[in-house]
């Protein structure tokens, strides 16, 4: 059985129809890319998988769970975690701070708890440590102690990815993890996602618009235009799919 | 080059001892030498401080702005007054019955807390604080049948050897406000430092991405709503203490502001901030109203109003301008030239792999 099942899904925003019956699943440790032209829906999929929006209509299972009955603060704790498009982190705070904070929903000291310090030393230490490694493992450790406000942007996007690892993640949203990146940082990065994807034992879902990176690392790549599918398979057939070519370069016909 | 201590090194723990040392020693300094009136004055400063601190909660670290936290200290003191002179009540049972019922008053206006942010929570914060003082009115003519409820009048229990005169009255709430504060002080500390206090900032900085990091946004912004209240609770039970009459005057928008100003002179989102800025702002404008009418080197009509308000305006918006971080993020960009405290370090990186096979127990045994 597929990890992700998404069956028909529909989401309407008043008259505008951003996502039409779309169907797609993802199989566990798969590297799935999202592609299709700007206003395909493929962020709205995503933020429909991470709770953010509403389905109008459909379904979205994730191993046996019905996702959309999950609220939004819910789905950390069955393994799923997420990066941000245009970065959505927690500027006042430093870098290990924040990944400490991505570690949220793997704790269980609640505010009487933390107000009279019962047993948390022992967690608090290692969701430290464990916060110490991630950074380390995103070459980020020598910024820790550094607010996260001000740095490249470049840095940041790393620490959004070791944010989301710190919940122990099993399955992770990438919404465009290579905007705004210089070449040799996309290329970084895609040795990152594979490297993570492996030490995690992880699945990936892809949205990007970088051709290059996209058909370089996925296992598959699902093909949207109009909120609708309109190709699915290996990176190598979805790219010679000539409705695939047609939206991105439009049909002479 | 800034002297470098090492978080939770001898040398730093030396340190903190000396510093905690040194303010309990002033303390029993001004408790050994002043007069019940100076006593009461700094009683006085604890309680600003006490609302300051359970307002940095909320509106430092939560990022929830509230104008009615007078409306807080007001029912904490009246629970209190009201309850200790017509049922009898035990004054300490009081402390927290008053707590309580702020907790809960405090998770009702939380709730439009969830949908309103900023100005709009303001602006409901402030109806709030608006409301109260009819409020009071009406249980004062409805239940007392005077214009003023007594506050109540704490006996120093035997133990602390302090008999019932006026004096030890003032000295036993002296200690008593001192008490207070400091508890307040490391519940929100504690808050702070923990996983919870994390969430707290986090939900300030960016709420969409505490909620998809599995934060609870409705029980969080709630129950900070509640507890922040509760703590205000506890400055109005020390208010109804001290004072020897309530009405419905004591706890208007204005103390909100007070309460405001306290937290931003002295810095919000730090945690002795509100504590520094309470005890400031008490006591410039204190030698400020004691000292004004004296000077009459003012101009003509500004030597004749309300000079002390003026000057303390003037101090105010002069102190903004040198220090937007308030006092103690001036302090501290100071103290860093003197010395850094580098936090402690990273878990250190685990040995490759290949190196630790290679060593069997026998050969490790013999290095």
């Amino acid at each position: 059985m597929a990890m992700l099942d998404v069956r028909d899904v529909s989401v309407r925003f008043g008259g505008i129809v951003a996502l039409d019956g779309l169907s797609f699943t993802i199989d566990e440790g798969q590297i799935c890319g999202l592609i299709g032209p700007n206003g395909a829906g493929k962020t709205t999929m995503f933020n429909v998988i991470s709770r953010i929006y509403q389905a109008t209509s459909g379904r979205v299972s994730f191993r046996d769970t019905d996702l959309l009955q999950v609220p939004a603060h819910g789905i950390a704790k069955l393994g799923i975690a997420r990066t941000f498009q245009n970065l959505a982190l927690f500027p006042t705070m430093t870098l290990l701070e924040n990944v400490m904070v991505g570690a949220h929903s793997t704790g269980s000291a609640g505010f009487i708890r933390s107000t009279l310090r019962i047993g948390t030393a022992r967690a608090e230490r290692a969701v430290r440590d464990d916060a110490g490694d991630l950074l380390r493992s995103l070459h980020l450790d020598h910024l820790a102690f550094h607010p996260a406000a001000g740095l490249p942007f470049g840095t940041l996007k790393r620490l959004e990815i070791a944010r989301a690892l710190a919940a122990r993640p099993t399955f992770l949203l990438m919404d465009e993890p290579a905007s705004g990146l210089t070449h040799s940082e996309v290329d970084e990065l895609s040795e990152t996602i594979m490297r993570i994807r492996d030490e995690f034992k992880l699945a990936v879902l892809l949205v990007e618009h970088h051709m290059a990176m996209v058909m370089g690392i996925s296992d598959r790549v699902v093909a949207m235009e109009f909120g609708r599918k309109i190709a699915e398979g290996a990176p190598a057939a979805v790219q010679s799919d000539e409705r695939v070519i047609a939206a991105y370069l439009g049909t002479t016909t | 080059m800034p002297f470098h201590i090492r978080e939770s090194s001898p040398l730093h723990w030396v340190l903190r001892i000396i510093s905690v040392s040194a303010l309990a020693a002033l303390a029993v300094y001004i408790a050994s030498d002043s007069a019940p009136s100076t006593l009461g004055k700094i009683t006085e400063a604890c309680t600003l401080a006490i609302a300051a601190v359970s307002l940095n909660l909320l509106l430092g670290f939560n990022g929830q702005i509230s104008l009615g936290h007078s409306t807080f200290v007001g029912l904490a003191a009246f629970t209190a007054g009201y309850s200790v002179n017509a049922w009898h009540w035990n004054p300490w049972v009081s402390l927290g019955v008053a707590c309580l019922v702020c907790f809960v008053l405090g998770l009702i206006l939380g709730l439009p807390a969830l949908r309103l942010k900023g100005p709009y929570l303001a602006l409901v914060t402030l109806a709030v604080a608006f409301v109260w003082p009819t409020v009071a009115r009406k249980f004062l003519d409805q239940t007392v049948k005077a214009s003023t409820l007594k506050g109540m009048r704490l006996r120093p229990p035997t133990w602390t050897g302090l008999s019932n005169n006026r004096t030890d009255r003032a000295l036993f709430l002296f200690w008593l406000a001192i008490v207070l504060l400091v508890v307040t002080y490391v519940i929100v500390r504690n808050i702070r430092k923990s996983r919870i206090g994390r969430s707290l900032v986090a939900v300030r900085d960016n709420e969409t991405a505490a909620a998809v990091m599995g934060v609870n946004l409705a029980i969080t912004k709630t129950v900070t709503f509640g507890i922040s209240a509760a703590l205000a609770g506890v400055a109005g039970w020390l208010a109804a203490a001290q004072l020897a009459t309530l009405d419905e005057n004591s706890f208007t928008i204005l103390s909100s502001i007070k309460y405001l100003l306290a937290l931003f002179l002295g810095g919000a989102a730090t945690l002795a901030g509100p504590v520094v800025g309470a005890f400031s702002y008490f006591f410039a404008d204190d030698l400020l109203k004691t000292n004004a009418t004296k000077w009459d080197f003012l101009p003509g009509p500004l030597s004749k109003g309300p000079v002390a308000s003026f000057l303390l305006g003037v101090l105010v918006i002069v102190f903004v301008f040198i220090a937007p971080y308030g006092l103690v993020g001036f302090i501290k960009l100071q103290a860093r030239r003197v010395a850094v405290v580098i936090p402690r370090p990273l878990r250190a990186a685990p040995l490759a792999t290949e190196s630790t096979e290679h060593i069997s127990p026998a050969v490790a045994g013999e290095i």
